[in-house]
């Protein structure tokens, strides 16, 4: 629905605004390989596709690799290791994001070439030390009951920083 | 450039797979175009892309990798397939590419539910009184069945669609259709001199060609079957007749690159054929920004 | 070929709210003070781009149907170009592209930005991520920069203090700069001191959001007013990045931490210039940065100076307005960051230096080449251009 309402200033009465609204219903359809990988993750596996020809394993899958533009093949497990290859930590709180404070990662699971996030938990950084993050091991940890969605997962360091 | 502009390879579909998987079916119409040119995606140095944010509810150009644009220049041309379509032949032209991949797509089969495009009317005076593209292009089709009555009725269907044409230097490829000229003539939301004509502004695109063809194939992509059927009547009122229409754009209407479809099409038909065709894409409510592109060439 | 050249320029004062314009009269108004500055006759142009990225923060789908009516030039609407914010870059290169072939003799490039319509840019700017994964675990721009400094950080054994002085630089540049939105220095400290938004950027590490509006009518040499330098666009290069920027930080492929798709797209516009060494032969710089690290990185993967070592190096005083070679000498993006006027207004700053026309910010140019950037999405995809006088 879309919707446009004049405004009047409250003190002058003077229009001076018009307020509208604009809506578009979008289905996201998400591909094969997305599907797959999104059950992968209600059996609490973290799946990836190979791409064809290069060996290259990518993390969320894709049904072709945006670099290579080859087709992938099959899922194949990786992780739940990985390496944090950055991250940041979220100081404000945005729209739909969890709140603050919270650390974002880039964790680059065992058996992948390409870097996915998630949010840590279970650690509390000592000011000082955040960089420290930077090529720490850590895994993904389920909650009890996956849906099937990327917040099925966060990760938690294999040892503190 | 050497030669002229070519297309050498094209490919395209429509229909609702083009809905159901997206990503996959622009995919196969880029390789299937680049198998048809007989060139890889790494002979491939400019991609210039044509599709709707707002249809795709993704920024496009953040997703160009879906047409195979990964290290290569970029150009997002949202505004008309006959504006991107212009615009990889001049990159041609210009030196700043050597071969063009040029992609367009959208899944416009859900304005059929609900019609988005509301909100291209301006804020204050237009849409306060309910403006909407549909409405528009009613108000043009029913002024022209005034005056021209023999015109057909006003319609278009919404559809979904992926088109991917290969360009680059006719050099070597003989039998390539060139893209001889393009022109283009624009007006405001609501034109600024309250005429609605669409063969006015497409006479003005093509006084920008430098030679005027003789009997070309026509085909045309517009707000819908009224006006399309004004604008080809730049070609199709000779006497004799020129050649039938090829199938319009308002018959499975996509989105801004619909016009690649026919670009398609025109090229299919000319790499059987020979001879000369016109491409009309005239987008917005009214049809209101217009490219007239003139292609020869094809077998003999 | 023609060769395309800068004929006139124009742009806006960068605020926060223009409150008395509708996007349709800011950009009637630049594309009008673009053309006169060129001394060309506004019915004598045949060509006009639009720079106009997402139309969300606008309101207005498809703005070019309402937004350009009017303009000179307006009949002759050559398209749209929407790249986020390479969008200005991108029309301009269109534009020298319709000249440089021919087709076209006089191009007018607008774009305008009314950023206070819309609440927050969240929504706008949401369709920049991926709907299944980036919306989950919420990336935005400043999230995306923050973990581009935390990288180079921890590469670089770089300091937060040390990291602001890319943004205490353009601060005090921008207080010579009168269309800048802002226009006060700040010092190291209170760049430090300064609310901390995602680790380790703070409030003003990140570009103002920001309203405003640029025009360049682009033509061929000798066709605009006499009595200026002839500034021809030289070379141009771009890259299309990655949609998932993850795939672009692991060993081996970490073009998102370090440059390496800016400075391909850089090498290809370097070779058509014929810039062999730009640290000799590049007299300034103007490149889009709405962080201070996205500086950094560009003025390394640019090959103005050995990769890590930007930061230092501006603490030191170089690439100020006084050095050899001045990067954002106007405040950059820092300064004022209007999205779809900010790739226009590198080229507009670019110009008045070459033509010696940029007063109180103008600077001693060793070469009469100047260097250009504009960037997709965060640090995605890249524009750059070289003008050469």
């Amino acid at each position: 629905m879309n919707k446009t309402t004049a405004g009047h200033d409250a003190e002058s009465g003077d229009f001076n605004f018009v307020e509208g609204e604009w809506e578009v219903h979008q289905r996201y359809v998400p591909s094969r390989a997305l599907v797959e990988f999104f059950g992968g993750l209600k059996r609490k596996e973290i799946l990836g596709s190979p791409v064809e020809g290069t060996g290259r394993i990518i993390v969320p899958p894709q049904d072709f690799c945006e670099l290579s533009y080859r087709p992938t093949g099959p899922l194949v497990p990786v992780g739940p290791g990985g390496t944090i290859r950055s991250f940041t930590i979220v100081h404000s709180r945005f729209a739909n994001g969890p709140p603050p404070p919270v650390t974002m990662v880039f964790v680059q699971f065992d058996g992948a070439d390409t870097a996915s996030p998630g949010y840590l938990q279970g650690t509390a950084l000592q000011p000082g030390t955040e960089l420290e993050l930077i090529g720490a091991r850590c895994r993904a940890v389920f909650v009890d009951a996956p849906q099937g969605d990327w917040r099925d997962f966060w990760f938690e360091l294999e040892t503190e920083v | 450039m050497k030669g002229e502009v070519a297309i050498l390879g094209a490919a395209a579909r429509v229909g609702a797979s083009v809905a159901a998987d997206l990503e996959s079916e622009v995919r196969s119409v880029v390789l299937d175009s680049l198998a048809s040119s007989k060139l890889d995606l790494d002979d491939i140095d400019a991609v210039v892309t044509v599709a709707s944010d707002t249809l795709d509810g993704v920024m496009v150009p953040i997703r160009a990798e879906v047409a195979g644009a990964f290290g290569k220049m970029p150009l997002n041309i949202p505004s008309s397939a006959g504006h991107a379509l212009a615009a990889a032949v001049v990159l041609l032209e210009s030196g700043q590419a050597r071969h063009v991949l040029l992609a367009g797509w959208g899944a416009a089969s859900k304005l059929a539910h609900h019609d988005s495009r509301s909100i291209q009317a301006d804020p204050f005076h237009d849409r306060p009184a309910g403006a909407v593209p549909a409405q528009v292009a009613a108000l043009q089709a029913s002024e022209l069945l005034d005056e021209f009555p023999d015109l057909p009725p006003h319609g278009i269907t919404f559809a979904d669609g992926a088109v991917a044409l290969v360009l680059g230097s006719s050099e070597g490829h003989d039998a390539a259709v060139r893209i001889a000229d393009a022109g283009t003539s624009s007006r405001g939301y609501y034109p600024e001199d309250d005429k609605v004509d669409p063969l006015r502004w497409v006479n003005e695109a093509m006084a920008k060609w430098r030679q005027q063809p003789a009997k070309p194939q026509v085909a045309v992509s517009g707000p819908g079957r009224t006006a399309e059927a004004r604008a080809a009547t730049a070609f199709t009122d000779a006497t004799p007749p020129g050649p039938a229409l090829l199938p319009s754009g308002s018959e499975a209407w996509f989105g801004p690159a619909t016009a690649l479809f026919q670009a398609f099409q025109l090229h299919e038909q000319l790499s059987r054929t020979g001879g000369e065709g016109v491409l009309i894409d005239m987008a917005g409510p009214m049809g209101q920004h217009v490219t007239c592109v003139r292609l020869a060439g094809g077998a003999a | 070929m023609t060769v395309p050249c800068v004929l006139g320029v124009a742009q806006f004062p960068m605020r926060t709210r223009l409150p008395d314009y509708t996007y349709a009269d800011l950009l009637g108004r630049i594309a009008y003070q673009a053309v006169e500055d060129s001394g060309v006759d506004p019915g004598d142009l045949d060509g006009l781009i639009l720079s106009l990225p997402p139309t969300t923060t606008l309101g207005v789908d498809e703005a070019q149907y309402w937004g350009l009516a009017h303009l000179p030039g307006s009949r002759h609407v050559l398209g749209r170009v929407h790249a986020a914010a390479a969008s200005g870059l991108q029309a301009f290169r269109l534009a020298c592209a319709w000249v440089s072939a021919g087709r076209a003799r006089r191009v007018l490039v607008v774009g305008a930005d009314l950023a206070d319509e819309v609440a927050n840019l969240a929504g706008a700017l949401g369709q920049l991520h991926d709907p299944f994964t980036e919306r989950q675990v919420v990336r935005n721009a400043i999230t995306s920069a923050a973990v581009q400094a935390s990288a180079y950080m921890a590469a670089h054994k770089v300091t937060s203090l040390e990291l602001a002085s890319v943004v205490v630089k353009n601060r005090g540049n921008g207080v010579r700069n009168q269309y800048a939105q802002l226009r006060q220095a700040v010092t190291g400290q209170e760049v430090a001191d300064s609310p901390l938004l995602s680790w380790p950027i703070r409030r003003l590490d990140c570009a103002p959001r920001s309203s405003g509006a640029a025009a360049i009518l682009v033509g061929a040499e000798g066709t605009g007013r006499g009595g200026r330098r002839t500034v021809r666009a030289a070379g141009f290069g771009a890259f299309a990045g990655a949609r998932m920027i993850g795939s672009r930080m692991v060993p081996g492929a970490q073009s998102y931490l370090d440059g390496a798709d800016l400075a391909a797209a850089a090498a290809q516009a370097y070779a058509v210039a014929g810039i062999r060494d730009p640290r000799t032969e590049i007299g300034c710089a103007e490149l889009y940065a709405a962080f201070g690290i996205i500086e950094l990185l560009s003025i390394e993967a640019l090959g103005l100076c050995p990769k890590g070592e930007a930061a230092r190096r501006i603490a030191d005083g170089e690439f100020h307005a006084d050095a050899a070679l001045p990067v954002n000498p106007s405040g950059g993006a820092t300064c004022g960051n209007p999205l779809a006027s900010t790739g226009l207004i590198r080229v507009i700053e670019a110009t008045l230096q070459l033509w010696g026309e940029a007063g109180e910010k103008q600077v001693e140019l060793r070469q009469p080449t100047v260097l250009v950037t504009a960037i997709a999405g965060a640090f995605q995809s890249h524009e750059v251009g070289v003008l050469a006088a």
